[in-house]
């Protein structure tokens, strides 16, 4: 194809008008070697699109995906199956423990937890005052207890602090 | 769908997929793995793939949204190097190969450079040689604004083009 025609043609690609079998003469055109000099800077590009047109994937490609089908072939069903199996298994399992659990609980801490604090009632009037009574001394006597040695602590305070002075 | 079918019908697509995600990821292994990933997936729905009316289209859209995934992925913030395309030559001259591999390499930075829509649209188009109509199915993009991306992306090329040439490149 002479150079005006190629031109006409590269025209119409700048401007989006070109049909499909137009950009594969020019392809063509730019890949034959024989081209004319004004027209070498585009060279490239057409170059480049037939370069790109003939990537592919590697060879093994293929049989690595359906070596990869295969094992999920296999695998998955088996899996599926073996997995919902054991998994009832275990889950009616647990529920069981946790029941026997929940029981044990319930019968052996509670009635244990009531006595304990049974004995510390007290339920006659007179023994309450008593009781209260016997605190309040308790609380008094820590008290006295207390005034003495902060007396004691303030004495020796004074006598240090004289013989300092001194 | 069976294994034989899938063989024939679906496993076809590969070095088209391959060619539309290593346009969006860049490197030959990624894209690789993308393919293998969306091929695996189609496997996994294969009972349901005849519901889609167009199987290529909806492949390219699988690919190209895994791509982008892996394009946002940890690896590849950390910087993943793009590489070249392995290209196949037949010169002898080592020079001319290297002078080759350039040109090449420049053609690439050039569509590297183009907006990711513009980029998408000029490979479906000048490389994977596909219709407007069938551009605007694939990528789901209105066919008006599948000529628009076009004539802006070879306007930008051609303007590199000149100015490179005018620059001895």
């Amino acid at each position: 194809m002479d150079y005006k025609n190629i031109n006409n043609l590269l025209e119409k690609y700048w401007e989006g008008e070109s049909s499909l079998q137009e950009e594969e003469t020019l392809r063509q055109y730019f890949n034959n070697g024989n081209v004319a000099p004004e027209l070498e800077q585009y060279q490239s590009l057409f170059q480049f699109f037939k370069e790109e047109q003939d990537v592919m994937v590697s060879d093994d490609f293929e049989k690595r995906l359906l070596l990869q089908i295969e094992e999920e072939q296999k695998v998955v069903p088996a899996k599926v199956r073996k997995l919902s199996w054991m998994t009832s298994i275990r889950a009616i399992a647990a529920v069981g423990i946790i029941l026997m659990g929940a029981v044990f609980v319930f019968q052996n801490l509670e009635p244990e937890e009531k006595d304990v604090w049974a004995k510390y009632e007290v339920e006659d009037e007179q023994a309450a005052i008593e009781a209260t009574k016997a605190a309040l001394a308790l609380l008094s006597g820590k008290m006295k207890k207390g005034s003495k040695k902060a007396t004691k602590g303030f004495s020796e305070m004074k006598s240090v602090t004289k013989k300092a002075l001194k | 769908m069976d294994i034989k079918q899938f063989t024939s019908e679906i496993i076809p697509y590969k070095n088209k997929l391959y060619r539309f995600a290593y346009r969006i990821v860049g490197n030959g292994a990624e894209a690789e793995d993308v393919v293998q990933e969306v091929m695996i997936k189609l496997w996994k729905q294969r009972e349901k793939l005849h519901e889609y009316n167009n199987l290529e289209a909806w492949c390219i859209r699988m690919t190209k949204n895994l791509s982008i995934d892996k394009t946002r992925s940890k690896h590849y913030k950390l910087g993943i190097i793009p590489e070249g395309f392995d290209i196949s030559s037949n010169h002898n001259n080592p020079h001319q190969v290297a002078e080759t591999q350039d040109t090449m390499q420049r053609i690439k930075n050039m569509m590297n450079t183009l907006p990711t829509k513009q980029r998408e649209v000029m490979h479906m188009r000048d490389i994977e040689g596909l219709s407007y109509k069938e551009i605007e199915e694939q990528l789901q993009i209105p066919m008006n604004q599948v000529k628009v991306y076009l004539f802006r992306a070879r306007k930008f090329i051609k303007s590199q083009l000149i100015n490179s040439d005018s620059y001895g490149l």
